[in-house]
């Protein structure tokens, strides 16, 4: 009988057993399942296939399925606090660096600053030097005399660590004894700070904004940390 | 807590929301994915990660039938499984007991009410009509199953299987054909009531 019926039979037939055959179609169908047997053996075969997978036990699931939030993922959300560390910190942090590059630049310039007398004073120190002529014997005779007269003042001066750009302020007359004194000389080369030193940037406000930064980034992890602990703890 | 509000309340975020739709949709789910794929592990497997992509991709979900959308995700979860199926084929092992003897039926379907002799029957018709089922087409099987055993009506089934109205009226009835030519070589396990009806005729 299947090799005899067509594929919109078939179809037709399947629509028949669903009601959903417009009504034309269901009545004309009706008569020749009343007239034909073989036909009707098809239809009444496909009604029993399908009360039969009706009939099937609905089986129960063997677990639940519910998800855990492990499974996917699920991060808490975040504490309501959270965003106002985290915004405070990020705040917070763009006045220390503000601050830190503001006395770097600053505390550089005061360096620079320091360091010009000293580099204009250089020149001088060192022009008696080359304008002098070669001492004679003569000279040095001379010369030796007044040495013991400028060592106490610089053994005085010293002490007071006067500032650099005095000592080589002084007189010419100093200058031969500053020569024979290369301490003297040398000293002032290490006294100065070199420049733009960072350390010497780091005022206290820096330091106050620095600290305020770590507080804040400290505070918005725990907050984070405790809701997440409480979040895996089901809570 | 009805269930648009359950809906929202997941597609908010909520996990507890959304596995209380678990809960009332796990058993409709497994059995789809069990008459489809006629294996219980992998029917497990395919649920569960149905389940999965639904709390993934709920967002998508616009209005309508949850249940047929829960049902378009099984489907496809199945047709995945059964590709992997093809890829690396496996035996499926029978269930044990606690005693590690292999169970003839599932502790599940038992029905106290039933005898031993009954519920043999029950269970050798119940092979058969999955053998039937497995022997179709996997797009012939998808719409029986969605149709004849879910209840779902053609609109439903075209929605869930994203096929035209037609073409889903055509293998259906081409489905249902094949069943009866299959359970016709059960004729003797068919329920008395079928067989008095056929000696009828």
């Amino acid at each position: 009988m299947n090799s005899n019926l067509s594929p919109r039979e078939i179809e037709q037939l399947s629509s028949l057993l669903d009601e959903t055959l417009p009504l034309p179609e269901a009545t004309r169908l009706r008569a020749r399942l009343e007239r034909e047997p073989a036909l009707r053996e098809v239809y009444e075969q496909m009604r029993q296939g399908r009360s039969l997978l009706r009939r099937l036990p609905a089986r129960r699931a063997p677990h639940n399925f519910t998800l855990k939030r492990n499974m996917v993922g699920v991060r808490p959300p975040a504490p309501r606090l959270f965003p106002a560390f985290q915004w405070s910190a990020a705040f917070s942090a763009a006045l220390f660096l503000l601050t830190w590059g503001w006395n770097g630049l600053m505390g550089g310039g005061a360096a620079f600053g320091a360091a010009a007398p000293l580099a204009a004073s250089a020149p001088q120190a060192e022009a008696p030097l080359a304008a002098e002529p070669l001492p004679t014997e003569e000279s040095l005779s001379i010369m030796a005399a007044p040495e013991e007269t400028p060592a106490p003042e610089m053994r005085i001066l010293a002490p007071k660590a006067q500032p650099t750009a005095l000592l080589f302020a002084a007189p010419p007359a100093e200058a031969g004894g500053a020569e024979s004194d290369p301490s003297a000389k040398s000293a002032p080369a290490t006294e100065a700070p070199p420049a733009g030193n960072p350390s010497a940037s780091m005022s206290p406000l820096t330091l106050l904004f620095g600290g305020l930064t770590l507080l804040l980034l400290a505070a918005a992890w725990s907050l984070r940390w405790r809701a997440e602990y409480k979040f895996r703890q089901g809570k | 807590m009805n269930e648009t509000a359950l809906i929202q309340e997941a597609q908010n975020g909520s996990l507890e929301a959304f596995n209380r739709l678990v809960l009332a949709y796990q058993d409709a789910l497994y059995n789809t994915a069990l008459r489809v794929l006629g294996d219980e592990d992998r029917a497990a497997d395919a649920t569960q990660e149905a389940f999965f992509s639904a709390f993934r991709n709920l967002h998508t979900f616009r209005g309508g039938s949850f249940k047929a959308w829960l049902l378009r995700t099984v489907t496809n979860a199945c047709y995945d499984e059964l590709r992997r199926q093809k890829r690396r084929p496996t035996t499926p092992l029978e269930p044990h007991n606690g005693d590690d003897d292999e169970m003839e039926s599932p502790r599940w379907l038992a029905d106290p009410s039933m005898t031993p002799a009954e519920k043999a029957e029950a269970d050798e018709l119940e092979h058969a009509i999955q053998h039937c089922l497995n022997a179709l087409p996997l797009e012939f099987r998808a719409v029986v199953v969605l149709a004849d055993i879910q209840g779902m009506d053609y609109t439903e089934a075209a929605s869930i299987l994203r096929s035209p109205l037609g073409t889903i009226k055509s293998r259906l009835a081409r489905a249902r054909l094949r069943l009866r030519e299959c359970l016709q070589e059960f004729w003797e396990l068919l329920p008395a009531a079928f067989r008095l009806q056929k000696e009828a005729q």
